[in-house]
């Protein structure tokens, strides 16, 4: 299911490039883009 | 529901994966050679890097048995392409089994359900898609190719003096093994010749 626009959106934690994990609330109080891209290595 | 874990006896089922160059790769391409499928966790790790850079450097050798080794993991085409470049691979091909994700490692019995990426296994599969060798690492050790080369040369000899059956082959001349992986008891085990047991 997508998003719903004004619904608060889902915590999840995930883990990035350094081995660092990051959860959407370590970013409470600033604004977040989640920029979804297909594969590492393309041009897309 | 995960299969069986492969092992020798068991036919390889012909299967399409892609690799590092975008191409087609099927073992049913390879008639009348050995493939050594060598199935590691995921790109740009360090074991699964040596294990790649040894094959790599060994196939001349591989090559002289008659025999194609390919790597294989869960990542991506382009991921793979990228770290063939990292790896300045020239010969080895190393292929994606990124989606359906997983399958082959999957239907080899392969997958790691948990963490969503392959066992390091190496999977030796003769010239009628017998499995003649099987065996699965702990994710931190770098699989022992030297094992593999030996096993083959056994085969060769076997192959050429025509005494000895190849399937048969599974147990060395001093009755030890070849055969094993370290999940599962063979029956016959290593007691003299530390070069062959396989048994860590």
């Amino acid at each position: 299911m997508s998003p719903e626009r004004g619904a608060p959106a889902p915590e999840f934690k995930l883990e990035a490039a350094g081995g660092k994990t990051y959860s959407l609330s370590d970013f409470r109080g600033k604004w977040v883009v989640l920029f979804f891209y297909p594969k590492d290595g393309t041009k897309g | 529901m995960a299969e069986e874990r492969i092992k020798p006896g068991d036919i390889l089922k012909d299967f399409l994966l892609f690799d590092q160059e975008n191409k087609e790769w099927k073992p049913s391409s390879f008639k009348g050679k050995r493939i050594l499928l060598s199935f590691h966790p995921l790109a740009w790790t360090s074991v699964c890097a040596d294990q790649m850079k040894c094959l790599e450097r060994d196939m001349a050798v591989f090559e002289n048995l008659g025999t194609v080794p390919v790597g294989i993991s869960v990542d991506s085409v382009p991921c793979k392409a990228a770290w063939a470049k990292e790896l300045k691979l020239e010969k080895l091909k190393i292929l994606s089994d990124f989606w359906p994700h997983g399958a082959v490692a999957k239907e080899l019995g392969l997958f790691r359900e948990k963490e969503g990426f392959s066992e390091r296994a190496n999977v030796l599969v003769d010239e009628e898609g017998v499995v003649v060798f099987s065996k699965v690492y702990p994710l931190s050790k770098l699989p022992d190719l030297q094992e593999i080369v030996h096993f083959l040369k056994e085969l060769h000899h076997a192959g050429v003096d025509g005494n000895v059956p190849a399937k048969q082959c599974m147990v060395d001349l001093k009755g030890n093994s070849l055969c094993v992986d370290d999940s599962r008891n063979t029956g016959i085990q290593s007691t003299s010749d530390h070069h062959l047991g396989g048994g860590d």
